[in-house]
Parts: C-alpha cells; sequence; structure tokens
C-alpha cells in the first residue's frame, strides 16, 4: 500500500465501502466463464463486420480500377461533330458570302458589280 | 466450441475474480459499455490464447492490462455502432440486455457520490485512483497497467486526489 498520507484515509474508506458493496453483487467466476463460453460459441458480430468492411473496400477498389479503364476506351465525342454545319459542302448549295469577282454571279442580284463587269440590261 | 488454450492460466485467474470485476466495472464507468461483456471478452481472450502474459510484473497488472484495454475496445466499436457509418452498415445497437448482472448493483449513497465524482475525472487520474485506493496496488503497479511511466502516474495520482476531494467535497450530503 502507498498511500501512507494520513489524509488519504478518508479516500481509502470511501473506496473500501465501494469495494465491499460491489464484490457482494459480484457475479461468480464460474458462472462469468460460462457466459464466456457461450459468447465464444456465438457467431462474432466482429467477424461479420471484418466481412462488410472487406467487401465494401473491394467494390471501392473495383470502380477505382474499372471506372479509369472504361473512361480510356470510350473516345471523347469530337466538338465538331456536336457543332451544326454554318458551311455548306457542296458547290450547289451555294455559299454564303459570295465574292462579287470569283462567286457565281447570277441575275437579278443585289451584288455590285465591279464597273468593268458593268453591262447593259 | 473453441479449444481452452489455456486451462491453467484461466485457473490462476480465478482469486483476481471479484477484483477483476471491480476494475471492469471502472473501466466501464461513464460509458454505455457493460462490464459484464468486458469481463467476459477479456475471459474469452485468455481462453483463446489471444491474451498471454508476458512474463513482466505481475499476473495482477498484467490481467488488469488486458481487461482495460478490453474495455477499450467494446468502447470504440460501441461508438462506431452508434456512428453514421454503423448505421449504414446496419448495426443492431449494442450489448442491450447482455451481462447486466455486473453493472446492477445496489449503492449506497456516498458510493454513488463517489463514482460519480470519478467519472467527473480525466481517464488517467481516476483510473489510478482506483487502482491504488479499490485495488491496493502501488502506483508503479498502476503505471505498468495504464501503460505510463511512473512520474505521470504520480503526477496523476496526485492531481486526482486534491480533484476528488474537491468534488466531494461540493457533493450535497456535506
Amino acid at each position: 500500500m502507498n498511500h501512507e498520507d494520513p489524509t488519504d484515509a478518508d479516500l481509502k474508506a470511501r473506496f473500501t465501502d465501494l469495494r465491499k458493496a460491489e464484490t457482494s453483487g459480484a457475479p461468480s467466476f464460474a458462472r462469468t466463464l460460462a457466459a464466456s463460453r457461450i459468447r465464444e460459441a456465438r457467431p462474432r458480430e466482429t467477424s461479420s463486420l471484418r466481412w462488410k468492411i472487406g467487401a465494401l473496400s473491394a467494390a471501392a477498389t473495383l470502380a477505382l480500377l474499372v471506372v479509369p479503364r472504361m473512361a480510356e476506351k470510350t473516345p471523347p465525342t469530337s466538338l465538331a461533330k456536336a457543332l451544326p454545319v454554318l458551311l455548306p459542302r457542296s458547290a450547289d448549295s451555294g455559299r454564303l458570302f459570295p465574292s462579287p469577282l470569283f462567286g457565281e454571279s447570277r441575275l437579278p442580284s443585289d451584288s455590285v458589280l465591279p464597273f468593268h463587269l458593268a453591262f447593259p440590261l | 466450441m473453441g479449444k481452452w488454450m489455456n486451462p491453467d492460466l484461466t485457473r490462476s485467474l480465478e482469486p483476481l475474480h471479484h477484483d477483476a470485476c471491480g476494475w471492469a466495472r471502472h473501466c466501464c464507468i461513464g460509458s454505455h459499455v457493460d462490464p459484464g461483456d468486458v469481463l467476459q471478452t477479456a475471459y474469452l481472450k485468455v481462453m483463446q490464447g489471444k491474451a498471454r502474459p508476458s512474463g513482466n510484473g505481475s499476473l495482477k497488472t498484467w490481467w488488469f492490462g488486458v481487461i482495460r484495454l478490453t474495455a477499450k475496445e467494446e468502447q470504440r466499436r460501441r461508438r462506431f455502432r452508434e456512428s453514421l457509418a454503423g448505421k449504414l452498415l446496419r448495426f443492431a445497437p449494442a450489448g442491450e440486455g447482455g451481462a447486466r448482472a455486473l453493472s446492477r448493483i445496489e449503492l449506497d449513497e456516498s458510493s454513488r457520490e463517489l463514482k460519480a465524482a470519478l467519472t467527473q475525472l480525466p481517464t488517467r487520474q481516476s483510473e489510478v485512483l482506483h487502482l491504488v485506493f479499490y485495488q491496493d496496488l502501488s502506483i508503479s503497479e498502476a503505471a505498468v497497467i495504464m501503460g505510463v511511466s511512473l512520474g505521470s502516474a504520480r503526477t496523476h495520482y496526485e492531481r486526482g486526489k486534491a480533484r476528488l476531494r474537491e468534488l466531494l467535497s461540493h457533493s450535497p450530503d456535506r
């Protein structure tokens, strides 16, 4: 015993009373061991926890591995395909900005002809 | 049913059983963990050979260390079950209706006050006071059980005593 300080006697007395009360109500050794044996036979909750954590980790790892590869295999959609075609591809469909010099002139036209190409109507 | 890995060791723990009950109760003070569950799990560790004395120190200090660690594990497990992650994993509430015999004890007013005061102390301080005054161990033995240095245990002891006296002096019957 190391509490040699006489002023500790009050604390010691209180703890002794507590100990007496608790000891009288404690279950026997045999009973506690029997309960431990039952606990041993019972399926462990920790094992189910391990399974759950393992399954979740496996799913997360799989997702981390598979998702980037899927993204690699799928080529990104070209932006040009998504945009509407503004320029006509065939010559027949005409040009958006016909040049008065090189464009196909069709009369009547509201394009201004250069003077040397002016002809009387 | 698993094998009894070390029946001699289990039998040698019998004389320490009542002290172990008191220590398990103290380790669960202020938490919702059942001391009976803690003690049974600690015995199970011994039976299964998961806990073996290292040879350093006495059997009592080793056994109390096992109980202390088991109580901490049970508290962590309980906190996890009550956490959002635990609820998502659909854990049932822990320890309801389990080994409640150990925690169902009628105490007189003085003992109830002492326990209430101990719950208000920091864990280390209440542990060292319990080990010294209740279990009659030396501060160095308490230090081994708590896994702290002797100097640290002494400091916790002195501060704990002063704080406990202060708390008890403010209790209603004084």
